[in-house]
C-alpha cells in the first residue's frame, strides 16, 4: 500500500471523457457525415498498409502460379482457348439478339438502356469484422467510381459500392444484413426483396406471403427497381421454402451465386438510369397515330379541368376561413 | 528486471510498443481463410493489456483509444467503435484489476477472456444500435482464442522487454 496507486476517480473520469468523445465521433461520422473528408484523406493514406497486409496472400498466389508444370499450362491453355472459341460464337449471336431487342423495344415504345462502360477491379482486402460483409477493391474516385455503383462477377451480382476513397473503395456484399436487393423470380416474374443475413452462403427473402409461387431451385435475378442495380443479373438460387402455420409469411432462403470467399476479381460498371445524353439512352418512338393523340389530349383536358375545379373548390373553402380570421 | 534496474541505459516502452502495435494492426486486417477467420485472436488488445499492466504511466487509456481509432480507419468501421471497445478493455484492467500482474497465469487468462468478451459485446452492441450488425453464433470464438493466447503473448512480450532493456516509466522513484 506504499505505492501511490492510480486514483480510481481520475481514471473513471478519463474513461467517461473517452466514452463521450467516442459517442460524439460515432454520431459525427455516421449521422452528420462531418468526418467524411477527414476519413477520405486518412484512409487513402493508409491504402499502402492495406496492400502490405495483403502481400502474403498475393506472394503465395504468384509462387503457386510460378510452379505450374508445362503440361498443366498447355492443358489450361487448350481449355481456355476452346472456351474462348465457344464464347466468341455465343457473342456473335448475342450482338444480333441485342440489336433485335433494341428494335423491338423501340417498336413497343419502351425506353432502351445500355450499360456499356465496365471496369475490372481486384479484391484487395476483406473486412475482418465478422459482423460486416464488405470487401475492398483497388479502384477509387481516381477511376471515377461512385457511391452506389453496382459490382458483379462472371457468376452473378456481388453488391454495391458504399464508400469511395482516392484509390480504393468498399463494396457492400449482398449477404450483409444491411443490404437488400429487389429481385424477380425468373420463372414467373414474382417480385421480392432479398436481404442478407450475415452468413456467407445464405440470403433471406422476407415478407413473402405463404401462397406465393416460389419454389426450391428458382433463379432470382435483379429486377432493376430501385435504380441501383441494372435489370437481369442473376443473384441467388432459392434453397428452401418453409411454411409455418404460426407465421404470416413464408420462410424463404436462398444461396448467392457468387462464392464471396473465393472472389478475386470483380467487374464494376456505370449504371445511371437518369442519364439521357447521346446514344446510351434511346428515346422511345413517338406515337403518331392521330386517334391515340386525340385520346391523350382528351384525357389531359379532363385532368386539367378536374384539377382546376378542385383548385376553385379549395379556394372557395379557404376564403371564408381567411375572412373569419380577418374579422 | 531487478538485475537491470540499476543500469541507466533504459529505453522507453514505446521503443517496443510501437512496432508491436504496428504488427498487430496489420494482423487485424490480415486476410485469413474463411474457416478460421471467426477465431482471429485480438492480438492488439493483448499487447495493449500487457503494456498497460507493465507500464501504466505511458500506455494508458488514451493510447488504447488511439489504437482503436487506427483500427477503425483501417477496417472502415465507424470512427470510435473499436476505439471505445479497446478503451473499455484497458479501463477494466486498470481500474478493476489493479493487482493483475500478481495473479496466477490461469487467473489472468480468465480475466483477459472476460474483459475481451465485454469489449466485444460493447463493440457489437454499438454496432447493433447503429444498425450494422446482427447476432451470430461465432460471437465467442474470438474471445476464446484471445484468452488462450494470453500466456504465450505475455511470455513473448516479457522476453522482448528484457532483451530490449525496456523499463516502465517511474521505476526509478521506487528505489
Amino acid at each position: 500500500m506504499k505505492k501511490p496507486e492510480t486514483p480510481s476517480l481520475l481514471i473513471n473520469f478519463r474513461f467517461a471523457l473517452i466514452f463521450a468523445l467516442s459517442v460524439i465521433m460515432l454520431v459525427a461520422d455516421l449521422r452528420l457525415k462531418v468526418l467524411s473528408d477527414f476519413r477520405y484523406y486518412l484512409e487513402s493514406a493508409l491504402y499502402p498498409v492495406m496492400v502490405f497486409a495483403d502481400s502474403p496472400r498475393s506472394v503465395s498466389r504468384v509462387v503457386s502460379s510460378e510452379f505450374k508444370s508445362r503440361s498443366e499450362l498447355i492443358e489450361e491453355n487448350e481449355r481456355l482457348s476452346s472456351e474462348n472459341y465457344l464464347q466468341r460464337a455465343d457473342l456473335l449471336r448475342l450482338r444480333s439478339i441485342e440489336q433485335e431487342n433494341a428494335a423491338m423495344r423501340r417498336l413497343l415504345n419502351s425506353p432502351l438502356h445500355e450499360t456499356s462502360r465496365r471496369m475490372f477491379a481486384e479484391v484487395v482486402d476483406v473486412d475482418t469484422n465478422p459482423y460486416l460483409q464488405r470487401v475492398v477493391v483497388n479502384r477509387g474516385s481516381s477511376s471515377n467510381v461512385y457511391e452506389g455503383m453496382p459490382v458483379i462477377t462472371d457468376e452473378g451480382l456481388v453488391g454495391q459500392v458504399i464508400e469511395v476513397n482516392h484509390s480504393f473503395s468498399r463494396v457492400l456484399l449482398l449477404n450483409d444484413p444491411s443490404s437488400s436487393i429487389p429481385v424477380i423470380d425468373s420463372r414467373n416474374q414474382i417480385r421480392a426483396i432479398v436481404t442478407g443475413t450475415g452468413s456467407h452462403d445464405e440470403l433471406e427473402i422476407s415478407n413473402v406471403p405463404r401462397s406465393t409461387d416460389i419454389q426450391e431451385g428458382d433463379l432470382l435475378v435483379t429486377s432493376g427497381l430501385g435504380d441501383v442495380y441494372p435489370e437481369g443479373y442473376p443473384v441467388a438460387i432459392v434453397t428452401s421454402v418453409g411454411f409455418s402455420e404460426t407465421q404470416p409469411f413464408a420462410d424463404v432462403k436462398a444461396k448467392p451465386l457468387v462464392d464471396f470467399d473465393r472472389m478475386r476479381y470483380v467487374l464494376m460498371f456505370w449504371y445511371d438510369r437518369t442519364l439521357s445524353n447521346g446514344d446510351r439512352y434511346v428515346e422511345p418512338k413517338k406515337r403518331t397515330d392521330s386517334k391515340v393523340i386525340l385520346r391523350e389530349e382528351r384525357i389531359r383536358n379532363l385532368i386539367d379541368s378536374m384539377s382546376s375545379s378542385r383548385a376553385r373548390q379549395t379556394q372557395t373553402t379557404n376564403e371564408p376561413a381567411s375572412g373569419e380570421e380577418a374579422q | 528486471m531487478s538485475a537491470q534496474s540499476n543500469t541507466d541505459q533504459k529505453h522507453s516502452t514505446f521503443v517496443l510498443f510501437l512496432p508491436l502495435m504496428f504488427i498487430c494492426l496489420i494482423f487485424e486486417i490480415f486476410r485469413l481463410p474463411e474457416v478460421i477467420a471467426p477465431y482471429r485472436p485480438d492480438l492488439l488488445s493483448l499487447v495493449l493489456i500487457f503494456f498497460s499492466v507493465y507500464d501504466p504511466k505511458r500506455i494508458n487509456l488514451e493510447i488504447a483509444w488511439l489504437c482503436g481509432l487506427l483500427v477503425d480507419l483501417m477496417s472502415g468501421a465507424p470512427l470510435g467503435l473499436n476505439a471505445l471497445s479497446y478503451a473499455l478493455q484497458i479501463y477494466l484492467i486498470v481500474s478493476q484489476f489493479r493487482r493483475f500482474a500478481l495473479f496466477a497465469k490461469w487467473q489472468q487468462l480468465i480475466i483477459i477472456g472476460l474483459v475481451n468478451f465485454l469489449g466485444q459485446v460493447l463493440g457489437f452492441w454499438v454496432g447493433h444500435i447503429i444498425g450494422q450488425t446482427v447476432y451470430e453464433v461465432n460471437f465467442i470464438g474470438q474471445t476464446l482464442t484471445t484468452g488462450a493466447l494470453w500466456p504465450a503473448m505475455a511470455f513473448f512480450c516479457a522476453i522482448l522487454c528484457n532483451s530490449f532493456s525496456v523499463a516502465p516509466a517511474g521505476e526509478k522513484k521506487d528505489d
